[in-house]
Parts: structure tokens; C-alpha cells; sequence
């Protein structure tokens, strides 16, 4: 049962990393390394993860046509990737999101699981 | 492709440019090169795993997420086992039904005639407007001759005529069945022997006596022997050569156990002759069509003595085979599809109350980015998943119905020459695709609605509230309740269908048949030409038979006739009347009796004597009239004495000696013909005296008697066989068989149908009222009375029934015009059939309703409140 639960609760940390990579992504352009920093900094629950664990997940999310990457120059004109919201992008999910009053309150909420949701 | 291609490409250099960046990081925060290096590779993680889940991600996404949706679904499915037993059940109960009337209608319509490229095989077919006739016979040689010669359509072209023969010599006599065929036929059907030859176009010319054996009599009598070429075999008191075995399963046209050279005559005699013909390769039916009219307006311009007012076209063969069962065979389908439809409403309606349960995950599902389509394609995994166990189960229960619905399957649904019998009904390839395609469009069918319903709910709104919204509850209920209302108009049309044909077989029942069935014993006789030229010699037979017969012990009394009921169904035709005219379309059955016949059969004698020895070829005719014809030509005369000509060419008229009560002659689509009985010695012609049916009253169990009769034939002559041996009450029960089958197949399918609407009709009320609670809780609060509440509730659900049987009668109006034909002394507005399902499917539905009206009636308005 409490593998179960582990599972659940890595797979939750999975969709959390989507959901805050989009968030980053809505400030502007950005390349994988200042990516995961930001994300370091915003979230305390991710700073365990391994910096690495952001690629397949970014990669999945272009792939769902979520976001996109282009060539781009990092903060000390270095050559890097960059990755991006497409111009029209998932135009629902800025609206949801804006409506939030409280993004990170709401993640944390999600992040916590609580016995009595989901499935009944 | 490309994209994937280069995006992995670049990711080595991203993640090598990431970890020198996070190393230039640590470097300038003051760290040794060394660990400043060292920890960034730490902090990066596994980089080969990285690399795989990248690689992943642009591999087969789909089959990944199908995987995980089935898991998914599973996990569900199994946490709600109560849920899934139900639908699993519903679905495999509704899909068990249809492939099991599915594997019938495949072994019947579907499977192609044993033969190669069957579907080129055609008969000519005659019509004849004048005498309502429609049939593979009334052809003769010379027509076929022309066929064969001007024909430009056919690569092969066989005529052939069906006979029987009794087989001698080889222990027991037994009649078989056989064909006289031209060599050709063979070719024509692509089928060589599997032993020894076919006959030449020589032997054929000469009629040479030889024969062709079935692969089934060799084995029955000669133990499948390879020395049977050569040796002789006696048909009908002559004797003919064994020239060939044909291959197992070969017995054209039907159940044929010999084969015989057909001679083709030079005149029109014989208008007996069946043709087939294989289209040539590249002609299409319909040029093919064509061109036997063309021929047929030859035949009747310049042949002058062949058939006249005759219309010949072709046929398929598969066609002639199965025309006439096909009909039904759709009709039942069609029944039981709506079986499946009434178990889809079931469950999507099922699905539909646990979608608004499911809102909180939902919610946070789409919340966490999982898009619209992604969720529908998650609840349609579920749905396929639940279809697929209730498929399974369906074929289970197919296969294991399989046994019942063959026992039930009438003789005429065994499509004649196709050498099986539809008693093996296969679950073969075709039959599981059918429920593999079936399982999907139901997932479909019953999937749809409530995955787009579920998915209509908006993340933020539903996370900030605490519960489900009222309007979606709302909306909910509304479409459960147009489901409802279906699954009761879909169920009225079939208990409608099945109520009339339940009440057309109980009439048939109860049907008084004129004589007593029970211990009478039957069997039949054909006297060879060869042995019986005259009717002197067949009259001699016949007095020989009956005292031996009438001598048995255990026998009260025995008699024959020609034209059994439930049986051969004699000869029909018109007939003049001495002094009158009869009136227009008057058709008689003409049958030939025995002394002693009403008495074996207890017929009841209205009027005048019975048939007495005295009645001799050398004394006046006398003939007996049923009840029938006696009131419809002599209405208000004694018929007594009158005269009637029973019209065969040159024969006297006879006088009226008797009246007898009206016999049903067949099944249900028999009406009491009047009929005419004339005495076995003074039959007008020879060929009514050549067939007989012994009919002996038994004082002991009737097929007890079977051996000792056929001893007493033997007795008389030791070369006869007797066939179709059977008790009266077995061949009752044979001519009831269609009916049976089809009332019982559709009674079956109603009933399924009643079931599933009773869980449905509960499932949607006992969910509403839990949805209710609170509004019950808030009214009872208020002063409702618990019997206005229950009045609540049951007034729904009866809205619902009353709204369903409406549109359900009106559909069944329309439905069950298909269904007329095979009625029974019932129309299709029948009131009480309509009356009663109405009745029983409202009393039914308020019962379904009664247990959660009842809830809701007890419930507790201070626990209700709190419910929130």
C-alpha cells in the first residue's frame, strides 16, 4: 500500500513539474539551467530533485506541442537552447492560472495528497 | 521524424553545456575546481538515464498512455467491484445474445455453399403469375437443351431432378434420397469423386445403370470398402453399377445419396427439371440475367409445346438456399440488437451518475494539464475496457448457449444441399470479430455521452467549491432520464413483438388439429413402378398390409392415406361440382384414405357412413367431404348423395357417401382447406395409390410398435423399406418448431430486455434520491409529508415509464408490421398482447421504483440536512 502511495505521490511530483515549468515559461524565455534554478528557488518540495529530471519532462511537453525551443543566448552570451510558450499557446490554462489567487498555495494543495479525494 | 532525430542530438550538448554552467556557478560561489565539478554532476542526476526517459518521451507516446489508461482503468474498475460486476454483466449479457443470434445467422446466411466459387452458381427459376407459383421446377429437357446450346453466359449448365429409391440387397430396405443428374452437373459444381468416375455423356445418353454413391452411404454399407467399383446396387427393384464415391459432404440438391445418369427426353413430359448453370468467368449476374430472358422469349416464340405464361430468370443458389429463412433470421436480429442498445443505455447511464462522483478528479486531472481529448480518450479506455470483459463474458455465454438455440433451430433453417445442417453452429473466426467489433461499438455506444459530460467540468470552479454543482446534477439526471425513457420504448417494441408471437404459438397449441395425436404412430411407403405396374397389384399390397397391420398386437387399428396432416401435404387443386358452379379460387386438398381411416385418427363423422370394404374399384365412387366444403357448397342442402367430380383427367363423378369435421393439415400458416376424401380402391388415378402413409392407432406407446410394423411390411414384402417413421405427436411438435423458435428465441430476448430496464430504471431513481437527499431532507424540514414525498419519486419514475411505453407503442406499431406474416390468428394491434405488455412493463417499472421511494420516504430530515 505505501509503495502505492509513493507512486502516486512521485507521479503527482511529475505533473507539478509541468505545471511549474509552464509557470516559469508564462515570465518569458528561458534556457534548461536557469530553468532548473528558478524552479530551485520557487519550490522547496523540488529542491531534492535532480536538475536532471527537467529534461525528458520539458521534452514531453514539446512534444504535446506545449511549449517549444529555439536557439537562443543565455544571461552571459553564451550559446544555449532556449524553451518558450508558443505564441498562441495554451491560452486556457493562462486564464485558469490567472485566476488563481494563489498559485503556490493551490500546487502546495496538490502536492499534499488528502485521503478523501480523487477516486470514489 | 527529423525533429525527434535532432532534438536527441541536441541534448548531449545541452546537458554538457547545463553541468559546465552549474560548475562555473559553483566556481565563482568559491569551490575547488575539483568538487565545484563533482557537484554539479551530482546535482545533475544520472545523465544515461536522463538520456533514456528523454529518448522515451519521443518514442511511442500513445501506446505508453494506452498503457497507463488501462492500468488505470483497471485499478478503477477494481476498486469499484460492485460497479463492475453489474455493467461487466449488463454488457456481456447484451453482447452474449447477439453473437450467439449472430454464429446462427452465419452458419445460415453468411457461410458460403461448400462449393467453389459458390457465388457464381445460379438456378433458373420460373414464375408462373397465373397460378402464383414461384420455383426452381415446371422446366422440361427441351428447354434445358436450348439452354445448353444458345446460352451465352454459362461456362457449365446441369440439369437435374430429385427422386427417391428404395435400396435392396444390402440388408435393411431403405428408402433414399437421390437425383437424376446430367453429367454435367458435376463440372457445374467443380466436384470430382473422391473414388472411381463419373458417368460419360454416352452413359448419360443411354442411361446406362450406373450410379454414383454419397461418401456416406459408402460408409453406412459398404464400411467404405475400395472394392465397391464394380459392384451392383438395386434402387427400386433394378440394378446399377457403383462407378464412383463422391467426397464426404457432397449430397445434391438435398441429402442425395445416389446419383443417376438423367437421359434427356426429346418431348415435354417430364416438367419436373431443375437447371443450374456456373456464370462464366467476367459476365455479371445481371448480363447473365439478360440473356436467360432473351432465351426465355426464344423458348416461347419458337417452342411451341413448352410451357406457356412461364417467366424464368435466375436465382443465385445461395439464394434459393436461404430465401426463405432469411427474412426471420433479420427480423430476430434486429430483435435481439435492441437487447444490446438497452444494455448500452444501462451502463452509460451507469457511467453518467458515477462521472459526477468522479468531478474532484476530474477537476484536479484537467488542473494539472491533462487536456480535454486526453481525458475523453482516458473514460473511453475505461469504457473499452469494461466492454472488452463484458465481450468476453458474452462470448462465453454464446458458446454455451450454442447448445439451446440449436436444439430449437426448425428443419427449414437448414438450408437444403448444404450438406450440414445448421446444428453446428461454429464460433469460428468470423463469429468472435463480430463480438470483438461489437465490444468496441458499444464502448462507443455507451462511452461517449459520459466521457464528454465528464469532462464539461472547469478546474477552478469545481476546485474552489467543495462539492458538485447543482446544474450539473441536474443535467445529469436529465440525460439519465431520457435513457430511461429509451431503454422502455426499445423494451415495449420487443415485449410487443414477443407477446404476439407468444400468443400466435399458444393459439397454435391450443389449436383442436380434428383428430387425437397422441398414440398414433406413422410411417411411409412408396411402391415401386417396377413391382407395381397396375393398381390391381398395388391394391392387393395394400389389403395384404392393413390385416397384417391390423393383426399386430398392441395395434387398435391401422389405416393409410396419401396426403398426411403435419405431414406431406397431398395434393390441391379445383373441382367441379354437379349441378353448380363452385365459387372462384375454390381449391380442395384431394386425399386418398384407407378403411378404417377416421376411425385410426378419430375424426369425427358428421354426416352419412364411413368407407366400407364394399366401396371396390368395381362399385360407384363414393367420396367423403370435410365440414368445411359441405357449408361452403351446400350451405343449406344435405350433402348426401350429391355429386362431385374430383378433377383428374377422365375420371367419373362420385356421390357424396359422408361428411367428416375439418382437419388441420400443417402448421400455422395452414388455414382448413375443405378437402375431399375418396377410398384407396377407387383412387382416381395410379399415382395417388404409389405413396402411402400408415397411420396405426396404438394402445401402447406408439414408436414401441415402429419394429413390429416394419415386420409386418416386410412380411408382405421383404424388399420394401418404410421411412419417415415417426409418432403423430412428434410430427405435431415438428410443424410447431418455426414458431417455437422464434417466439421462444424473441420471448427470451424481451425478457433479457424487461430485466435490464428494471436495473435501469432503479439505478436512475435510487441515484436520485441520494442526489435529493438534501431538497427531500429540506422539504420534509418544511412540513412535506413522507407520503408526499414517496409520490415525489414515484412520480418521477412513472413520468418516465408512461413516456417510454408512449413512444415505445407508437414505434412497436411500426415494428411489428415485419412480424405479420409469421402471426398465428393474431394481428399486430392485438389489443390484449398490447394492453397486457403495457400493464406488466408499468407494473414492472413502479415496482423497480418502489425501494428507492421508499428510501427517500424514511429519510431523516435532520441527517439530510447535514448530508451536505
Amino acid at each position: 500500500m505505501s509503495t502505492e502511495d509513493e507512486r502516486e505521490r512521485i507521479e503527482r511530483l511529475q505533473e507539478a513539474l509541468d505545471l511549474l515549468i509552464l509557470r516559469t515559461l508564462l515570465l518569458g524565455p528561458v534556457d534548461g539551467h536557469a530553468m532548473a534554478k528558478a524552479i530551485e528557488f520557487n519550490s522547496e518540495d523540488l529542491s531534492q530533485l535532480e536538475q536532471g529530471s527537467l529534461y525528458p519532462v520539458l521534452h514531453r511537453l514539446i512534444k504535446r506541442r506545449w511549449i517549444s525551443a529555439e536557439a537562443g543566448a543565455s544571461e552571459n552570451n553564451r550559446r544555449a537552447k532556449c524553451y518558450k510558450l508558443p505564441p498562441k499557446g495554451p491560452r486556457q490554462w493562462t486564464l485558469e492560472t490567472r485566476k488563481w489567487d494563489k498559485p503556490a498555495h493551490a500546487v502546495a494543495r496538490i502536492l499534499r495528497p488528502t485521503k478523501q479525494e480523487g477516486e470514489s | 521524424m527529423r525533429r525527434r532525430k535532432r532534438m536527441l542530438e541536441e541534448l548531449d550538448q545541452e546537458i554538457r553545456d547545463h553541468i559546465a554552467r552549474e560548475t562555473h556557478d559553483n566556481l565563482e560561489r568559491g569551490m575547488p575546481p575539483e568538487e565545484a565539478r563533482y557537484a554539479a554532476v551530482r546535482k545533475f542526476g544520472n545523465v544515461t538515464q536522463v538520456r533514456e526517459e528523454t529518448r522515451e518521451v519521443w518514442s511511442v507516446v500513445w501506446l505508453e498512455q494506452l498503457f497507463l489508461d488501462l492500468r488505470f482503468a483497471l485499478r478503477m474498475l477494481r476498486k469499484n467491484p460492485g460497479f463492475t460486476a453489474v455493467a461487466v454483466l449488463t454488457l456481456a449479457l447484451g453482447i452474449g445474445a447477439n453473437t450467439a443470434m449472430f454464429a446462427v445467422v452465419n452458419a445460415v446466411l453468411l457461410r458460403p455453399l461448400p462449393y467453389r466459387n459458390a457465388d457464381q452458381l445460379v438456378q433458373l427459376w420460373a414464375t408462373m403469375p397465373v397460378f402464383n407459383y414461384s420455383g426452381p421446377g415446371q422446366l422440361c429437357d427441351p428447354d434445358y437443351l436450348l439452354w445448353t446450346k444458345q446460352n451465352r453466359a454459362f461456362s457449365d449448365i446441369a440439369a437435374f431432378g430429385q427422386r427417391t429409391g428404395n435400396l435392396t440387397g444390402l440388408g435393411a430396405p431403405e428408402q433414399l434420397k437421390g437425383a437424376e443428374v446430367t453429367e454435367t452437373l458435376f463440372s457445374t459444381l467443380d466436384v470430382t469423386p473422391s473414388l472411381g468416375r463419373i458417368f460419360s455423356a454416352e452413359e448419360e445418353k443411354a442411361a446406362a445403370p450406373v450410379v454414383l454413391l454419397s461418401d456416406k452411404l459408402w460408409k453406412e454399407r459398404f464400411g467404405s470398402a475400395s472394392n465397391v467399383l464394380g459392384k451392383s446396387i438395386t434402387l427400386d427393384a433394378k440394378s446399377y453399377t457403383a462407378i464412383g464415391v463422391m467426397p464426404a459432404g457432397f449430397q445434391f440438391p438435398n441429402e442425395s445419396d445416389f446419383w443417376l445418369p438423367h437421359a434427356l427426353a426429346g418431348d415435354c413430359r417430364n416438367t419436373d427439371v431443375a437447371v443450374i448453370a456456373r456464370i462464366a468467368p467476367g459476365v455479371g449476374l445481371a448480363a447473365a440475367r439478360a440473356d436467360v430472358e432473351r432465351l426465355a422469349e426464344v423458348l416461347r416464340v419458337e417452342h411451341s409445346g413448352g410451357p406457356s405464361g412461364i417467366l424464368i430468370s435466375i436465382v443465385p443458389l445461395k439464394e434459393v438456399m436461404v430465401s426463405n429463412v432469411r427474412r426471420l433470421l433479420l427480423i430476430l436480429l434486429g430483435g435481439v440488437a435492441l437487447v444490446v442498445l438497452i444494455a448500452c443505455a444501462n451502463v452509460a447511464s451507469m457511467l453518467l451518475a458515477r462521472g459526477t462522483t468522479r468531478q474532484r478528479e476530474i477537476a484536479i486531472r484537467r488542473a494539472l494539464g491533462a487536456g480535454k481529448r486526453r481525458l475523453i480518450f482516458q473514460m473511453l479506455t475505461e469504457s473499452l475496457l469494461l466492454a472488452s470483459l463484458g465481450g468476453g463474458l458474452g462470448v462465453l455465454i454464446a458458446a454455451w448457449s450454442r447448445g439451446i438455440i440449436a436444439t430449437l433451430i426448425p428443419a427449414q433453417l437448414g438450408a437444403p444441399g448444404t450438406a450440414t445442417s445448421v446444428g453446428i453452429l461454429q464460433m469460428d473466426a468470423r463469429v468472435l470479430l463480430f463480438a470483438a467489433l461489437l465490444s468496441i461499438a458499444t464502448s462507443l455506444v455507451f462511452g461517449l455521452a459520459p466521457a464528454f459530460q465528464a469532462v464539461r467540468v472547469m478546474p477552478g470552479g469545481f476546485l474552489k467549491s467543495s462539492g458538485p454543482t447543482a446544474s450539473s446534477g441536474v443535467r445529469v439526471r436529465n440525460l439519465r432520464g431520457i435513457l430511461v425513457i429509451l431503454e422502455m420504448a426499445l423494451t415495449i417494441v420487443l415485449l410487443i413483438s414477443a407477446g404476439l408471437l407468444l400468443k400466435s404459438f399458444v393459439r397454435l397449441l391450443n389449436l383442436n388439429p380434428g383428430f387425437d395425436p397422441k398414440n398414433l404412430l406413422t410411417f411411409s411407403i412408396t411402391l415401386p413402378e417396377t413391382k407395381y405396374p397396375t393398381p390391381a397389384n398395388m391394391d392387393r399390397f395394400h389389403r395384404e398390409l392393413l390385416a397384417r397391420l391390423r393383426g399386430l398386437p398392441g395395434a387398435r387399428s391401422a389405416a393409410t392415406i396419401m396426403g398426411l396432416p403435419m405431414g406431406e401435404q397431398g395434393i390441391r387443386g379445383d373441382l367441379t361440382v354437379e349441378g353448380q358452379a363452385v365459387p372462384p379460387g375454390f381449391i380442395v386438398r384431394k386425399l386418398v384414405v384407407s378403411t378404417d381411416y377416421f376411425r385410426a385418427m378419430e375424426i369425427k363423422l358428421r354426416l352419412g357412413r364411413d368407407f366400407l370394404e364394399r366401396d371396390s374399384a368395381q362399385a360407384a365412387p363414393v367420396l367423403i367431404v370435410s365440414q368445411t366444403f359441405a357449408d361452403q357448397i351446400w350451405p343449406k342442402e344435405n350433402p348426401i348423395g350429391k355429386r362431385v367430380n374430383p378433377g383428374f383427367s377422365g375420371t367419373p363423378f362420385y356421390s357424396v357417401a359422408g361428411v367428416v369435421s375439418d382437419v388441420n393439415q400443417g402448421g400455422p400458416s395452414e388455414n382448413a382447406l375443405p378437402a375431399i376424401y375418396m377410398p384407396y380402391s377407387q383412387a382416381p388415378k395410379a399415382f395417388l395409390m404409389e405413396f402411402m402413409t400408415v397411420v396405426i392407432r396404438t394402445a401402447v406407446a406408439p414408436t414401441s410398435l415402429a419394429r413390429a410394423a416394419q415386420g409386418a411390411v416386410e412380411s408382405v414384402d421383404a424388399d420394401l423399406p418404410i421411412f419417415e417413421v415417426a409418432s403423430m405427436e412428434q410430427l405435431v411438435y415438428k410443424s410447431e418448431a418455426e414458431l417455437r423458435f422464434h417466439s421462444t428465441l424473441l420471448g427470451c430476448f424481451a425478457g433479457l430486455a424487461l430485466v435490464l430496464a428494471a436495473v435501469g430504471i432503479y439505478g436512475v431513481l435510487a441515484y436520485s434520491v441520494t442526489q435529493r437527499t438534501n431538497e427531500i431532507g429540506i422539504r420534509m424540514a418544511l412540513g412535506a409529508e413522507r407520503r408526499q414525498v414517496l409520490r415525489l419519486i414515484l412520480g418521477y419514475g412513472a413520468k418516465l415509464t408512461l413516456a417510454g411505453v408512449a413512444i415505445g407503442l407508437v414505434a412497436a406499431l411500426a415494428a411489428t408490421r415485419v412480424l405479420a406474416s409469421y402471426l398465428f390468428g393474431v394481428t399486430t394491434t392485438d389489443p390484449a398482447v398490447l394492453g397486457g405488455v403495457t400493464l406488466l412493463l408499468v407494473c414492472v417499472g413502479l415496482a423497480a421504483c418502489y425501494a428507492p421511494a421508499r428510501r427517500a420516504m424514511r429519510v431523516d430530515p435532520m441527517v439530510a440536512l447535514r448530508h451536505e
